[in-house]
């Protein structure tokens, strides 16, 4: 799907169970709020909108508390049919922190909803007044030449000059102006810009002088202009439903028009976020550091997959110089990650960048947790941006506060998804806004926090991973010989082998091979895993674990016990007593120098250059509880009797 | 689409519209028959139609349908059209 701001791509899809949820939320739960806002922080048809602006309501009427959503009232007045927009405004206000309630005047009664004292809109205690118009009722709806246009222009700008005063005059509350979009009817076409009189000239004096109203009666402004520009005039006009209905712009648009004055509403209330949370790997720069190394990096200008990662970067620091406090939140070495800040001559970002910097191999809920409490903000003040789905959904999972924009396979959108959004919308800007980043990073500078590993069954369980497990094969053989030689960082004894050597490999007798697949409901994750035993040349009952190493992807999801179960099932069946792994520190492999005791091996050896020797007695395993579908094309039945010769002492291990 | 399954999609529309699963339609209906099938709910469903069946109406075809059977009429044209 191609980059279209109208779809809002940067939102997930709605949970399958969406209609009972709201239902339920409207009805009976305790956390209304959260759940409210939950629920309409994904892409909804106008049917769920509608679904989730009921469950508001009857929270409403039944007085619930709806925190964490702030309570706001917003008088609706339109020279068009607002109706259709209302349930989409509830549901997008839920989703930036406002529980909305809308009190909307009938249709095309501006005048007298602003001037009547006693009118609905001026006794209803609003806390501001939404002011829908656009250049029909400015009477800006045709070009006025030979006469003067400035005249024209200044008599609608003062109409709604008149009616914001008036509103706040007989009923006290603000005014959220808009710009008003220019619709594509060219007089001379281009020459339109050097016309006074032309339609697009006049309404872009009127935009200027509407900034400004809104700036001096103490108003808002919701940059409607922008927006139509952002979705195309020609898709946001819409003459036959302007014809027949009276809606002011096309009913494909209610969606993002909605989420626009959502963003608007949460800013005024203060819920706009605080903190960008970086993932690093394939997020802020492209290809895996601890594999790759620094010099591998995708991130040179006139690269085209590079450029991607610069166009983060500097949104990033875009964001940093307006007051966005950053942080980075990845599975890396902490060593690794901030030699690539210090070494990579491209890297826009810098380590004094960042206010909290938490490069480990912990979840990254935990991460966020230890970010938000570094830097003393909530989790509601965070947007996290990461390149790997089943970071998202886990984030998303166990903190339903933190935004996580959608991202597409292609990084090239990364920064359009990012500033599309609209989590930093703002209505107002000062100079402290810039001068508190440099506050915090200087507060949380090397505040180690210490994140809590939290129980992930239920997380994992929902990734519905397979695993395959395959002897090596010609098919495999290149990834293979890849993963072998360039794994860094999860990989045991970094022996490398050729391609060459592989495939010898395939048919050797003394070796037992493995090759390790794992999908999710995600997608494939492909080959991610290497499993390589001889038998040991002193004692034919005894495998050596020559080489085990994993993609880093797929760290935390219990891979590494799926394959020790089916290594140590293979090697009762082929008679085989006892595992022997090997740990070879190198400078990039620290993560796994508790490998094996983690699985449950005993440490037999360990000599001066740290090389430790670990020890499992088959007879001894009790393969553990596995949250994955698990599958394998080794030549042996189910039922345990093996094509290849059986030892008799397997009977024993199997007894045990 | 027969009249049949364009009645039973302009049903379903309806009654997501009105919040009202056990609507019942007939060709007869109109909308003064039916509870809050007011000139907004009217705009809804047309939308809705568009977007289902994926064809546009003109301003002039919506204007004075007399009854759910109009629309069946009306909907079987812009179907027939499309193919």
């Amino acid at each position: 799907m191609s980059y279209c701001a109208i779809n809002l791509p940067w939102l997930r899809e709605p949970p399958a169970d969406f209609a009972a949820r709201c239902r339920a939320a409207g009805e009976s739960l305790d956390a209304a709020g959260r759940e409210l806002q939950f629920l309409a922080n994904s892409r909804l048809s106008s049917r769920q909108a509608t679904q989730l602006a009921r469950a508001v309501r009857r929270c409403h009427e039944k007085h619930r508390d709806l925190n964490p959503l702030s309570p706001f009232r917003l008088g609706v007045l339109s020279g068009a049919t607002a109706d259709l927009l209302l349930d989409d405004l509830v549901a997008a206000a839920a989703r930036h922190g406002v529980a909305l309630e809308i009190i909307a005047a009938p249709f095309d009664q501006v005048v007298q909803q602003a001037f009547d004292p006693e009118s609905l809109i001026n006794t209803a205690k609003v806390d501001a007044v939404l002011i829908a118009v656009d250049h029909r009722w400015l009477k800006l709806d045709r070009p006025v030449l030979g006469e003067d246009s400035a005249a024209a222009v200044a008599q609608g700008v003062e109409q709604l000059k008149q009616v914001v005063e008036a509103l706040r005059t007989h009923g006290g509350a603000p005014a959220i102006l808009q710009t008003v979009p220019v619709p594509s009817l060219p007089l001379f076409g281009s020459f339109d810009r050097r016309v006074r009189g032309s339609m697009r000239a006049m309404l872009d004096d009127a935009n200027r002088a509407i900034g400004s109203l809104a700036e001096e009666a103490g108003g808002f402004l919701l940059d409607v202009a922008a927006l139509a520009e952002q979705v195309g005039t020609d898709g946001w006009f819409d003459p036959v439903q302007w014809a027949a209905y009276k809606l002011p712009f096309s009913a494909n648009c209610t969606p993002i028009y909605a989420d626009h004055l959502g963003r608007l509403l949460g800013a005024i209330r203060g819920k706009t976020r605080k903190c960008l949370v970086l993932d690093l790997d394939n997020t802020v720069w492209g290809g895996v550091v601890g594999d790759d190394g620094v010099a591998g990096l995708f991130l040179s200008q006139g690269d085209p997959r590079g450029e991607a990662f610069i166009a983060v970067q500097r949104s990033a620091l875009e964001l940093r110089e307006r007051g966005i406090i950053l942080a980075v939140c990845s599975k890396n070495d902490e060593a690794v990650a901030r030699t690539s800040f210090r070494e990579h001559p491209e890297m826009l970002l810098k380590e004094e960048h960042f206010a909290a910097f938490q490069a480990n191999w912990v979840d990254k809920p935990s991460n966020l947790e230890a970010i938000a409490k570094a830097l003393n903000i909530g989790l509601d003040a965070l947007v996290l941006l990461d390149d790997n789905p089943a970071e998202r959904a886990q984030v998303r999972a166990a903190l339903p506060e933190v935004a996580v924009p959608e991202l597409p396979n292609d990084p090239t959108w990364f920064a359009w998804h990012l500033r599309a959004a609209g989590y930093f919308e703002a209505v107002a800007f000062s100079a402290e806004d810039r001068l508190r980043v440099a506050s915090y990073a200087a507060d949380a500078q090397r505040s180690a926090v210490m994140a809590k590993a939290r129980d992930l069954g239920e997380y994992l369980a929902s990734l519905e991973m397979k695993i395959v497990f395959s002897p090596f094969d010609a098919k495999g053989r290149q990834r293979i010989a890849q993963l072998i030689n360039k794994t860094n960082q999860f990989n045991l004894t970094t022996r490398r082998y050729t391609e060459g050597e592989v495939a010898e490999m395939e048919a050797a007798p003394s070796l037992f091979t493995m090759q390790v697949r794992l999908s999710d409901k995600f997608g494939d994750l492909g080959m991610i895993g290497i499993v390589i035993c001889r038998s040991s040349p002193q004692d034919a009952s005894t495998w050596e674990i020559d080489s085990w190493l994993m993609s880093c992807r797929v760290l935390g999801r219990k891979v590494e016990d799926a394959m020790l179960a089916k290594v140590v099932s293979e090697a009762r069946m082929r008679g085989i007593r006892r595992l022997l792994g090997l740990y070879i520190p190198s400078p990039k492999n620290s993560m796994v120098a508790s490998h094996y005791e983690k699985l449950g091996f005993h440490l037999r050896n360990r000599d001066a250059r740290d090389r430790s020797e670990w020890e499992l007695a088959v007879a001894d395993y009790a393969p553990p509880g596995l949250p994955m579908i698990c599958e394998d094309h080794y030549p042996a039945d189910s039922d345990g009797s093996s094509k290849l010769p059986v030892m008799e002492s397997a009977e024993d291990a199997r007894a045990g | 689409m027969t009249r049949q399954e364009i009645l039973a999609t302009i049903r379903d529309i309806l009654a997501d519209v009105l919040d009202n699963e056990s609507l019942q339609l007939t060709e007869s209906s109109t909308a003064e028959q039916v509870e809050d099938w007011d000139s907004i709910n009217q705009v809804k469903l047309l939308i809705g139609l568009e977007n289902e069946l994926n064809f546009r109406f003109s301003a002039q075809e919506v204007e004075g349908l007399k009854n759910v059977g109009a629309l069946i009429d009306l909907v079987q044209r812009k179907v027939s059209a499309q193919t």
